[in-house]
């Protein structure tokens, strides 16, 4: 149960203030912020008497940076997501379930985005009456009651104003896609698409088409001799639906072979085919032939959502190998040499990966360069004197392919006892569109069910655009050194 | 477009066209379109105004005039702008009253719920009658949407006036429909508002849970939580039951919903309390999917996740003993969800693991976050601690940490093994070989600084450089600021004295001369008590500082971090804020919350004054003795100088109160800070109460209560709350102490016509400053031009 509701800028200021019990005052989205804000300080306080002396200490009064997504100040629980740099923020007095506020949250967020088009400050500023519509109709008395954004349409009047017009929508427009493509990675395939408000979609000038997209997040931990300490596949398909029609119903069929819960896989053959370790569906979601030929059926509700959520931590093969070398041979001097293998198939290309390495804190400085046949347009590499680290960044990068850089590093001393200790641990950022890492795959994407107009036979046959698109990105992909 | 940038007299002359053109438009049809598009824009423009804080509240009886209209849109903005008036403008919502109760007799189903949703909204107790009736007749609509707000008014109206609620029949409908309702939403609506009357164990029975449990997919996911808290509060009668509820739930297990999952899972853990075999094979069931949320889910949601997972695991360590890598770090992993999995290492590491998860444990030694390296040493020497035998190698690898030669791991790595050495004190030549040129001065943190002087007095005859080490800080013994290193200290000198004599001598002395005038107690005591040791028996000294076997642990320590009863307790309350918090309820919910109070008003004030408060003024008289006599003990004690001569004579002197505090000059915090509900939780908790204190008024002009707040704010005296005519205003008012943060709350009448205020005052706190304040406050109100 919700006090009260807060929709704030990055910067903090009230978007949206929403007070469903009176039972906290009216300004604690204040102290939230501030909260926050001085995360460091303000937790020692609670954190008892043992080390209440070491309070003015400065950086190590600190238990950890950044606020967890559900505290308590002053006597108010907190919870909070944040989406698109944007603060949703509830209060409440009880003790509450943290998983039903937070799981709350993203979907009022996902409710503002689906009928905002966008989810930036400025949407949601001019869009305000549309906001608190749409509030008022999910949430009554700090309960939620309808949040799917398809029977919300029966309830909510008011149209959402566009922000594609004029500089700041535009500059608005470039945030969310430069925030999208750097916090999540999704690829988008056009802003058009994508940001569009479903109240607008169900016009008749927008085009009748449904988004499915595989998504996997790779996770990947190498120690220092190249072997694989921890690594997992977290993918969900991502379905964003613009289907025209009542009762429009899809099947989607996944790959034949695969099979869930890890052991009973052994069963038929060895190691043929996808493993997921356990999964989990949307609401929606018919499973009835799930278990015969993989598909399944359902009525996609409108907007965006995610039809299914798996995990697998089986041997997949990670896509990108790095070996460093490293040579202390020259006093004050460290010399690494990087090799990175692109371990996928030849027909993907890697977009924006980045690749950072970590230099020691004591180092005096550190220079990097490419070999000579490399052409500045396609890759490149710097030295990020400021936070202390090589950058070597690549535009594209083809499956297959390996490359090299050398990076010197100056001391101050002759030598670093730990040096390895000191430097590193690499890590990787990547997106490989058209890629899925564990091999899952949509067989079909079928389109079933008439659309607003009554049909004749003569009609021609529906075709709605059915875009099935795959993405596999880094999560968190580490090379110790 | 509103813009902020608008002068305040511009957005005057906005409310001025706004309400010409919303009288304007009374005059229009209800069902004429072009109208009601100019309705929408104006009254758009009126929201869009109150939405940044303009003062559109002339505005009221324009927007009401335009409540005829049929387009449902309208009725939206009309009805938000009425409920957030309806509070200020009581008078006013009588007049909205008529167009709300004609509405909720509309043909249309969405205009009839709007109307109930609304009127059951407004919040003012004068138009109860009007509210309940609404809510009743909605109960019985037709429509499932006007029969959902409806329930959920019920709760609303409940909440101003219980007993108008109790007095018509709307609960009883409310239970008829709770199970007897096809509409899925009104179900679940039925479900919140009886659970937040009845409480939630009244509503456990079998023929409830059975009939939601059955049709639990057809409710939306926040009534399916709501249904499986339901669960897990029924009491199942044998084990048949237990596996029915487990298979009509177990696809609840797979929803994508963390909330869900977990929801269910409390109810699995639950009902297979007493039957261990199939317990053990619910908390293998469950982890799949935990982990799947966990991994997969977003930043927030998975964060609470592992927060019950860290609980299943500090319950049940060894079944997650093979799940160790699951909660290694990932880049992506925030601090909090960082710190949860440094915990949980530390609770499956086993003789299997172990060697695994140190190594792992060693990669984060070199966060990059410091909160989280240090928490990363922490817990190897947290393992090296519970671990079994064969934990040399443990030992070995906290020492190398050392050779990192990073400050704050330094200073983690020194408590770490100075524990480690106080519970296993045969590794004791490695510790100390490893610490033995670590200089004092090179260590911040006061824990780490008391760890390493420890090691110093503890093993000072294998450290060369030790009394060196110390030299410069005991030569200088004020300045060290942490009192606990003051008197360890101490402690160290006098056993460095016995072990090295010739450089310790003046050192000791010195530092002993130093402590006895310190200002914390407690090394004034221990300075005089190593002072008259050394005086009588130089020898017998030796023995009392230096007596112990040295092969022996000194200590041994708690297995378990969190206290079982305080674990068992945030176990029974799985899948609420007690876990994330790790800690039970009590400890932290107000238990006033679910007093059903809205926010305080000067009427509800009253309440308080009558019901609560009461009590107290009982024994509000030696309340405040006992506040008299603490100060005059105070003074006493800081006048007496304790001096070590006259301590030699004495046997064993009264312990005198702290002399390091001086009674500080007493001041109020200017902008004093704190929310209605604290206020309410203290005036009930205050133990230090004053009653039926008097004032008199210098001011004949005294009209308002907007001149007494205004008079007081300056003085450190805020507001709370405030109301009545003018010869029995009352207000609420609160103060801090600016010194000592103690909380002063004030409850006072004024009769402005008499020029007597009459007050009560309590304090929260020990009260120093509680008489000080009330002359402070007397004065204050007597000024009042």
């Amino acid at each position: 149960m919700l006090s009260q509701f807060f929709i704030l800028s990055p910067r903090g200021d009230a978007l949206v203030t929403k007070d469903f019990r009176r039972d906290l005052p009216r300004r604690t989205h204040e102290t939230f912020y501030r909260t926050v804000r001085a995360w460091a300080r303000s937790r020692r306080r609670e954190d008892g008497e043992e080390d209440a002396e070491e309070s003015a200490m400065g950086e190590h009064s600190r238990e950890y940076s950044g606020a967890p997504a559900v505290f308590r100040e002053d006597g108010v629980n907190y919870a909070h997501v944040k989406a698109s740099g944007l603060y949703f923020v509830a209060t409440t007095t009880r003790n509450a379930s943290g998983s039903v506020i937070l799981e709350l949250l993203h979907r009022l967020a996902r409710l503002v985005k689906d009928y905002c088009g966008a989810l930036t400050e400025d949407a949601v500023r001019k869009n305000a009456t549309l906001v608190y519509e749409v509030i008022d109709e999910a949430m009554d008395y700090g309960y939620a009651q309808t949040t799917s954004t398809e029977m919300l349409r029966e309830r909510v009047c008011n149209e959402p104003v566009e922000i594609g017009g004029g500089l700041a929508g535009m500059l608005a427009a470039i945030n969310l896609m430069n925030a999208a493509s750097v916090a999540s990675g999704v690829n988008r395939v056009s802003s058009s698409a994508t940001q569009k408000s479903v109240v607008s979609a169900s016009s008749a000038t927008t085009r009748d088409e449904i988004f499915v997209d595989i998504i996997e997040k790779v996770n990947v931990t190498f120690n220092a001799n190249g072997d694989v300490v921890t690594s997992e596949i977290n993918g969900h398909i991502q379905v964003r639906n613009f289907l025209q029609g009542e009762d429009t119903k899809v099947k989607l069929a996944l790959s034949e072979d695969l099979t869930i819960g890890g052991k009973g896989a052994s069963a038929g053959g060895a190691y043929t085919g996808v493993i997921l370790d356990d999964c989990n569906f949307h609401e929606t979601a018919n499973l009835d032939q799930f278990d015969i030929d993989r598909t399944i059926s359902l009525r996609p509700p409108q907007g965006e959502f995610s039809l299914m959520h798996y995990r697998s931590a089986d041997d997949f093969k990670p896509p990108f190998r790095i070996v460093p070398i490293i040579d202390e041979s020259v006093p004050y001097k460290v010399g690494i040499e990087l090799k990175l293998y692109a371990d996928f198939n030849a027909k993907h290309t890697c977009t924006g990966c980045i690749v950072t390495l970590p230099i020691p804190k004591g180092a005096i400085g550190a220079t990097a360069r490419l070999p000579k046949h490399v052409t500045a347009s396609t890759q490149h590499v710097m030295y990020d004197a400021a936070e202390k680290q090589i950058v070597w960044q690549f535009k594209k990068l083809p499956g297959g392919s390996d490359h090299e850089c050398s990076v010197q590093i100056s001391l101050q001393s002759e030598r670093i006892p730990n040096v390895r200790r000191e430097i590193g641990p690499l890590s990787l950022t990547f997106q490989i569109p058209t890629f899925s890492a564990s091999d899952l795959a949509v067989r079909y994407l079928q389109v079933v069910g008439s659309s607003n107009e009554p049909r004749h036979r003569d009609d021609p046959p529906r075709n709605p655009h059915r875009w099935i698109r795959y993405m596999t990105k880094s999560s968190s992909y580490v090379v110790r050194i | 477009m509103p813009s902020t940038a608008k002068s305040p007299s511009k957005r005057a002359d906005d409310v001025a066209e706004l309400s010409k053109a919303l009288k304007l438009l009374s005059s229009k049809q209800s069902d004429d379109d072009r109208a009601n598009a100019q309705r929408r824009h104006v009254l758009r423009r009126v929201l869009n105004l109150l939405t940044i804080a303009v003062d559109v509240s002339k505005l009221f009886p324009d927007v009401v005039l335009n409540a005829h209209t049929v387009d449902v849109a309208c009725k939206k903005l009309i009805y938000a702008y009425i409920c957030h008036h309806a509070r200020r403008e009581r008078e006013l919502a009588t007049l909205a009253v008529n167009a709300l109760q004609k509405d909720c007799a509309s043909a249309n189903e969405t205009i009839r719920g709007l109307a109930i949703r609304s009127i059951a909204g407004l919040g003012v107790d004068d138009l109860i009658e009007y509210a309940t009736a609404c809510v009743m007749a909605g109960l019985r609509d037709a429509g499932g949407y006007p029969r959902a707000v409806a329930a959920m008014g019920a709760l609303k109206v409940y909440d101003l006036n219980p007993s108008a609620v109790r007095e018509t029949g709307i609960l009883d409908a409310l239970r008829e429909m709770l199970v007897n309702d096809t509409d899925a939403g009104v179900v679940g609506n039925c479900l919140i508002v009886l659970r937040e009357i009845d409480g939630i164990e009244s509503l456990a029975t079998k023929p409830i849970v059975y009939a939601l449990i059955n049709r639990i997919k057809s409710f939306s996911e926040w009534n399916q939580a709501l249904i499986l808290e339901l669960v897990g509060a029924y009491e199942i009668q044998n084990k048949d039951e237990t596996f029915d509820i487990m298979n009509a739930l177990e696809s609840r297990l797979s929803a994508p919903n963390s909330a869900i999952v977990l929801g269910t899972v409390k109810v699995f853990l639950n009902i297979t309390l007493e039957m261990p075999d199939v317990h053990q094979q619910v908390l293998e069931r469950i982890k799949a999917p935990l982990f799947t949320l966990a991994n997969g889910g977003t930043v927030e949601t998975s964060y609470a996740v592992w927060a019950h997972v860290r609980l299943l695991v500090k319950r049940a360590p060894i079944l997650f003993s093979t799940d160790y890598k699951n909660f290694y770090f990932r880049g992506s992993d925030s601090g909090a969800v960082k710190s949860l999995k440094l915990s949980m290492l530390v609770a499956v590491a086993d003789a299997q693991n172990t060697y695994d998860i140190v190594t792992e444990l060693t990669e984060y030694v070199t966060d990059a976050d410091i909160g989280i390296a240090r928490a990363a040493v922490r817990a190897v020497g947290e393992i090296a601690l519970s671990a079994a035998d064969d934990l040399e190698g443990i030992v070995d690898r906290l020492l190398q940490y050392f050779d990192l030669d990073i400050e704050h791991v330094t200073a983690e790595t020194i408590i770490s093994v100075v524990n480690v050495l106080r519970k296993r004190p045969k590794y004791a030549v490695q510790c100390v070989q490893a610490i033995k040129n670590i200089d004092l001065i090179d260590v911040v943190p006061s824990r780490a600084r008391g760890a390493l002087v420890w090691m110093y007095g503890e093993y000072g005859e294998d450290i060369p450089l030790a009394p060196y080490f110390i030299e410069p800080v005991l030569t200088n013994f004020g300045d060290e600021p942490s009192a606990n290193v003051r008197s360890q200290l101490l402690s160290s000198a006098m056993k460095l004295f016995f072990k090295r004599a010739p450089e310790m001598q003046a050192m000791l002395g010195a530092a002993l001369l130093a402590g006895s005038c310190d200002t914390n107690q407690e090394v004034r005591d221990l300075a005089s008590l190593y002072y008259r040791l050394l005086e009588r028996d130089v020898r017998a000294a030796e023995k009392v500082v230096n007596s112990r076997d040295k092969s022996s642990p000194i200590y041994t320590f708690k297995e378990t971090v969190i206290e079982d009863e305080t674990f068992d307790k945030v176990f029974n309350e799985f899948n609420t804020l007690s876990v994330l918090y790790e800690r039970p309820e009590v400890k932290f919910v107000d238990p006033d919350a679910f007093t059903r109070r809205a926010r305080v008003d000067a009427d509800e004030m009253d309440d308080i004054a009558a019901g609560g408060g009461g009590s107290l003024i009982d024994h509000s008289m030696d309340m405040i003795d006992l506040g008299d006599t603490d100060e005059e003990k105070a003074s006493a004690s800081g006048g007496s100088a304790v001096d070590l001569l006259s301590l030699l004579d004495v046997d064993v002197p009264a312990a005198p109160q702290s002399v390091d505090a001086p009674p500080a000059v007493f001041a109020l915090d200017p902008l004093p800070a704190l929310d209605s509900t604290s206020f309410q939780m203290k005036w009930t908790s205050a133990a230090v109460v004053a009653t039926g204190l008097q004032a008199t008024l210098r001011s004949n002009a005294l009209a308002s209560a907007a001149q007494v707040t205004q008079h007081l704010a300056p003085r450190g005296v805020a507001t709370m709350a405030s109301g009545g005519p003018s010869n029995a205003m009352k207000f609420y008012f609160y103060a801090i102490d600016n010194g000592n943060r103690e909380i002063f709350l004030v409850e006072a009448l004024i009769d402005a016509t008499a020029r007597a205020a009459t007050f009560t005052a309590k304090c929260d706190g020990r009260g120093t400053n509680f008489v000080a304040f009330q002359r402070l406050f007397a004065e204050a109100l007597s000024s009042i031009p």
